[in-house]
């Protein structure tokens, strides 16, 4: 054979390289860190920009945000193995609820001492039900959406939702701190920022007057919140925020009803909703206002973004009409 | 470092199907290697989709059991036809695969959410349910002692089918179970492995080994080897540097083939 080392010499050989070479790769692999005092969580972007105001300058407790879904929304989003150490290192997890977070009953069944904070607007007595689906890939194939069959679930599109969504963190995290310090901060903070969002309000209800009764064509459902509270009637949703796809008969069906319903414009989100709405325009001369559902960070993780941003959506609004 | 791992509850169980799984998958790899039926769990792979949407269509709460029985009828109507012999194999396989993939497709991307589905793809690690491990482990016990047990007709057909027959093995029957076991260990490991990697869990583990043996009990032995290695150390690695469970598993598997090929190239 004349072979220079035996075959289980180079077999162990090898493996060793490898092992090696991928203890390398571990090493220069950065390790999470345990920060002292409080860790809270936050779902996902509306929902880290909301604790961030109510935190503020609270000291001792640190935010961290799970890692970002490259698509629109949370609803078919995956933990990664980096989530779940992110998540073992914190103390409270606040989250939107109303099934936004499919993957919440996963990390109850992981973490029993991980406090859960629903910022969902509503009373969340049976928050439990909603999101007992016990594994994302079993549950049955709903129309459309997984949430579609429950309300819209999307409450920082409403500001007044929103508000309550704020009050909701605040207490969560006052019930889940033992720091008497940090819980007065809570509340101060929170009734800060309300404060900040009457700027919103204000415009919403001078938009109001004229958008009252408007009809419109929604492209992502988080929008609808928005125009119900200015007073726009939709005709038609249809939720583009994943890559679905669409058949053509959809595409003849919003057509359609752009053409028997005197519709106003179409709110779309720019990513997923474009290349439906540019169709639609070129057929029927609609207007397509582009907004922001506020889903991913796109960079800007500041405690003013959620004001900005939804500032932005209204101008455009406000514009159009 | 390493310590850490085993406090996740989700790493404990995909540490122990890894346990369970690799050592199978090597071992009826060698033989999927033998037989040249690569191509065939790579079909099953394609076609657990099906299994996914009949599961969906009939609301089953366990996908698992849709999937597996699906994969038994497909792989046994793909021994039917393909001893008739009126087409080549890889020509009937592929005809099944892209029909039943089609099928599943279509089913699961109806109403445009195909995109809840995607993981199947590239394997979700998180998906492995401590509930899970006990039916591995039985598979674990099965697959090895059906593989104990034919392991002289298996060799037999996979040298030479005619021979084998007129040696009083039941071929076809013996075909069969193997094709259904195959299929068994493909559905149970595709949600965490990934539909386009399965059939490298096979191969490459029993290619590598194919490299550097000289006689059946090498070329188990080795394989095993190889298969338990890749399994538990592309675990491990994929959680620390935070890269799909999956491909890491098949990237280790890879070098230690280009490295054996070298070796048995001398």
């Amino acid at each position: 054979m004349g072979r220079r080392i035996k075959k289980p010499v180079f077999v162990a050989l090898l493996l060793a390289g490898i092992v090696l070479v991928s203890g390398v790769f571990m090493y220069a692999a950065t390790p999470s860190t345990r920060g002292g005092g409080l860790t809270v969580v936050s779902s996902f972007y509306p929902m880290y920009i909301a604790t961030e105001n109510i935190i503020g300058e609270a000291e001792g407790i640190t935010l961290k945000n799970l890692s970002e879904p490259e698509t629109g929304c949370l609803h078919d989003y995956q933990l990664t193995p980096e989530d779940m150490k992110t998540l073992k290192t914190a103390n409270i997890f606040v989250v939107n609820g109303g099934g936004i977070e499919n993957f919440i009953s996963d990390v109850v069944s992981e973490d029993k001492d991980l406090k859960i904070v629903y910022a969902g607007h509503e009373d969340n007595e049976d928050h439990e039900e909603h999101e007992d689906h016990e594994d994302h890939e079993d549950h049955e194939d709903h129309e459309g959406h997984d949430h579609s069959h429950e309300e819209n679930a999307h409450y920082w599109m409403s500001i007044p939702l929103y508000e309550e969504q704020i009050d909701n963190i605040a207490k969560g995290l006052a019930a889940a701190d033992p720091d008497e310090k940090r819980r007065t901060v809570y509340e101060k903070n929170a009734k800060a920022y309300k404060d900040k969002l009457k700027e919103l309000s204000s415009l919403e209800e001078e938009i109001k007057e004229t958008s009252e009764g408007a009809h419109v064509i929604i492209f992502h459902e988080a929008l609808e919140l928005l125009s119900e509270d200015l007073g726009m009637e939709t005709v038609y949703t249809m939720d583009l925020d994943e890559e679905r796809q669409i058949s053509a008969k959809e595409v003849a069906e919003v057509i359609e009803e752009v053409k028997n319903n005197d519709v106003r414009f179409i709110l779309a989100e720019e990513t997923y909703g474009s290349e439906m709405a540019e169709r639609v325009k070129e057929e029927t001369g609609v207007s397509v206002l582009y907004l922001d559902p506020l889903t991913r960070a796109n960079g800007d993780t500041s405690a003013f973004a959620y004001i900005k941003k939804m500032k932005d959506n209204l101008l455009k609004i406000r514009d159009a009409l | 470092m390493l310590k850490d791992i085993f406090q996740y509850e989700f790493m404990k169980n995909a540490f122990l199907a890894i346990l369970c799984i690799s050592p199978l998958l090597g071992l009826l790899g060698t033989m999927v290697v033998q037989k040249r039926m690569a191509y065939f769990s790579d079909a099953l792979g394609h076609c657990a989709l099906t299994g996914v949407a009949i599961g969906v269509i009939l609301s089953l709460s366990d996908l698992n059991i849709a999937m597996v029985i699906f994969g038994w009828i497909f792989a046994l109507i793909l021994n039917r036809i393909r001893r008739k012999k009126l087409l080549s194999s890889d020509t009937v396989i592929s005809v099944l695969a892209s029909a039943g993939m089609a099928v599943g497709l279509a089913i699961l991307s109806r109403n445009g959410t195909f995109s809840n589905y995607s993981a199947m793809l590239v394997g979700d690690v998180l998906s492995i349910k401590r509930s899970e491990l006990l039916w591995l482990f039985i598979l674990l016990l099965f697959g090895t002692g059906f593989f104990l047990y034919f392991l002289n007709s298996l060799t037999a057909m996979s040298i030479h089918e005619t021979l084998a027959k007129s040696s009083n093995i039941r071929v076809n029957l013996v075909e069969d179970i193997f094709s259904m076991l195959i299929a068994t260990v493909v559905m149970l490991s595709i949600r965490w492995v990934g539909i386009l990697l399965i059939s490298a869990l096979f191969i490459l583990p029993a290619a590598a080994s194919r490299n550097i043996s000289e006689n059946m009990r090498e070329y188990t032995a080795y394989t095993i080897i190889f298969s338990l290695f890749s399994g538990i150390l592309g675990l491990v690695l994929s959680y620390m540097v935070n890269i799909a469970t999956g491909p890491v598993i098949v990237m280790i598997a890879a070098v230690i083939f280009f490295g054996t090929y070298i070796y048995g190239k001398k």
